[in-house]
């Protein structure tokens, strides 16, 4: 059974920090953190993360830590993979590169030579990047590329986040996360416009395709927590992964979902079968690690997902499912 | 296959003598090898080093499972003589390159610079004469999890006190260390093989029954057999077929891959 990463300071065996950010405040607080871990000074983050001949399945077995400044642009369009639930702006943008965890279903595979995390020290200028779109009611994903609030307790991301929400009434976000660390934010006050989106999957789903993250239970609790908190959370079984079994372990999930979570108190549910693009899908196939990038999936405008009867099957499966605990309202389908 | 290059004889003896290697003529170089370890001395300096690399490397036929080891002495005043050091990071005129080290150990880790000549004068870099010929060279052939820097300190910049004993005398006094970090390195490097060789034997003769796209879905849910259930494939996937139909071979094809990945 995987484990929540509660202890990132052990994660970390070396951390490679660029040079001109050596002494800022943000580096110095995030490597007073790793004690142990040896600092290796570099130029660029480009040197280590774009190397050639990385070898991403061995290098996930020991990510090693960046640390580096962006440069703009900051902002990104929305993708097209991703729910923008209605707004009329929806940006996303990327303050890290990499991801703790290690989904064996995960784009950033394909986007990625490396398996080693970048952290944007220079969070303050991707914040600013945004301040000047927030003329109308705009959404930013803040987690798309990686998971936010599993590094929460090395680089305070979405507590920075969190505070710009409230300084700026048409700012949104969403916090997409599989850990367990609501407890990294869970002093700060909740607000409408913070959306904290947990995706779920069945424990055998979570066993053998989403290495590090939290267990189910401990983000079953950590939802409670948030709700209780005040926070408005959202649950998103997305991506679903069809399987021998999908059927029995989904809808368990869903059944256990609402035995731990009132339904009322559910922002909303997405569910969403696997997709990715095929220019990811072929990155992934390369790696070979995961049986999920040699489905037989259907192909369409590039993007791969499964056949169309099999994702009906498994939408409104999981829907009806759902429909027995939660209003259709709060229920959102994502098809391509 | 463990590949190592030392600049000197006196530093190769004691892995000569330790995996049991057998001098061969096949390369222009000081070349020894067994079944699993070869070695090469490639002399002095950053060039000679880069040319012997890519003469042992491309001469050999590279996996996924190699690991390629750049040992010998290095020069450091912030070390006593005899001390290992593993390098995270090779210089040379102002250029870095990085080697992933992915498994623990517990000697020091060092920032390496290859210089032209033998350095006399007093620095805080550790010094060396090969390192970065090595990476720039293996690189081109392997990744960067399969390149391990191991040197050990010979003096604190008096170049005239290295003597050939004395480089011999200091790999042997770290044999034990050096070895046990190849070793530790080398489970990092992985066999990628997806099948067995039968299996492989079998899929061949299917790429001629297919045509060049069938065989690619294929093998594609073969692939998500072996890594959804690792067991071997179904026989009825690696029966012999004979000639069909282009339709024939369609129908089939879906019942192959159908059986595969549902």
């Amino acid at each position: 059974m995987n484990s929540s990463v509660n202890s990132p300071a052990k994660q970390f065996s070396h951390i490679y920090v660029e040079r001109s950010v050596r002494d800022t405040k943000e580096s110095v607080e995030i490597l007073q953190k790793f004690k142990s871990a040896k600092i290796i000074e570099i130029e660029h983050y480009k040197d280590i993360f774009n190397r050639a001949n990385q070898n991403f399945d061995t290098q996930a077995k020991s990510k090693k830590l960046i640390l580096a400044r962006r440069e703009p642009p900051y902002l990104q369009k929305g993708s097209k993979y991703s729910d923008d639930f209605g707004f009329e702006q929806f940006f996303y943008i990327s303050t890290m590169f990499g991801c703790l965890y290690d989904c064996s279903y995960c784009y950033l595979q394909g986007l990625y030579n490396s398996a080693n995390i970048v952290i944007f020290v220079n969070i303050d200028e991707h914040l600013n990047a945004i301040k000047q779109h927030l003329s109308k009611p705009t959404l930013v994903a803040i987690s798309y590329d990686t998971d936010t609030l599993a590094v929460e307790s090395i680089a305070k991301h979405t507590e920075a986040w969190l505070n710009l929400v409230k300084q700026e009434p048409n700012l949104n976000i969403e916090v997409r996360t599989k850990s367990s660390a609501f407890k990294a934010i869970q002093h700060l006050d909740p607000t409408s416009r913070a959306t904290l989106a947990w995706s779920l999957s069945p424990q055998t789903i979570i066993d053998a395709h989403e290495s590090r993250t939290a267990s189910l239970q401990r983000r079953l609790d950590a939802i409670k927590n948030a709700i209780l908190s005040g926070w408005q959370v959202r649950i998103c079984i997305d991506p679903v992964i069809y399987c021998d079994d999908f059927k029995r372990e989904y809808c368990t999930l869903i059944d256990t979902i609402f035995k731990t979570i009132d339904p009322a108190q559910l922002h909303s549910l997405t569910i969403g079968s696997f997709r990715m693009s095929s220019a990811h899908l072929k990155s992934l196939k390369r790696l070979s690690r995961s049986s999920v990038a040699f489905y037989p999936y259907s192909v369409q405008n590039q993007t791969v997902s499964y056949p169309k009867e099999i994702e009906q099957f498994v939408l409104t499966t999981l829907k009806n499912r759902a429909l027995e605990y939660i209003d259709a309202k709060k229920i959102r389908v994502w098809e391509l | 296959m463990i590949y190592i290059v030392c600049a000197f004889s006196s530093e190769a003896r004691v892995f000569i003598e330790s995996y049991k290697l057998k001098l061969c003529q096949d390369l222009p170089y000081p070349f020894f090898r067994s079944k699993d370890v070869a070695l090469v001395v490639c002399g002095l300096g950053r060039e000679s080093a880069m040319i012997a690399t890519a003469a042992l490397l491309g001469h050999s036929k590279i996996s996924s499972s190699d690991l390629l080891v750049n040992v010998g002495i290095c020069a450091s005043n912030k070390h006593p003589i005899g001390t290992t050091l593993v390098a995270n990071k090779l210089s040379y005129r102002g250029a870095d390159r990085y080697s992933d080290i992915l498994f623990s150990h517990s000697l020091e880790e060092v920032a390496l610079t290859t210089t032209d000549e033998a350095q006399s004068s007093q620095t805080d870099r550790v010094v060396d004469m090969e390192s970065f010929g090595v990476f720039v060279a293996s690189s081109r052939f392997l990744e960067t999890h399969q390149l391990l820097f191991v040197k050990v300190v010979s003096d604190h910049f008096q170049p005239e006190i290295v003597e050939k004993k004395m480089v011999d005398r200091l790999m042997r006094q770290n044999i034990t260390t050096i070895l046990d970090l190849i070793s530790k390195a080398l489970s990092c490097t992985k066999d990628e093989s997806l099948f067995s060789l039968h299996e492989l034997a079998s899929l061949n003769q299917l790429e001629s029954f297919f045509t060049k796209s069938q065989y690619n879905s294929l093998l594609d849910a073969c692939k998500y057999y072996k890594l959804e259930h690792g067991s071997s494939l179904p026989d009825v996937i690696l029966q012999k077929r004979e000639q069909a139909g282009k339709r024939e071979r369609s129908v089939l094809l879906d019942e192959l891959i159908c059986k595969l990945t549902s």
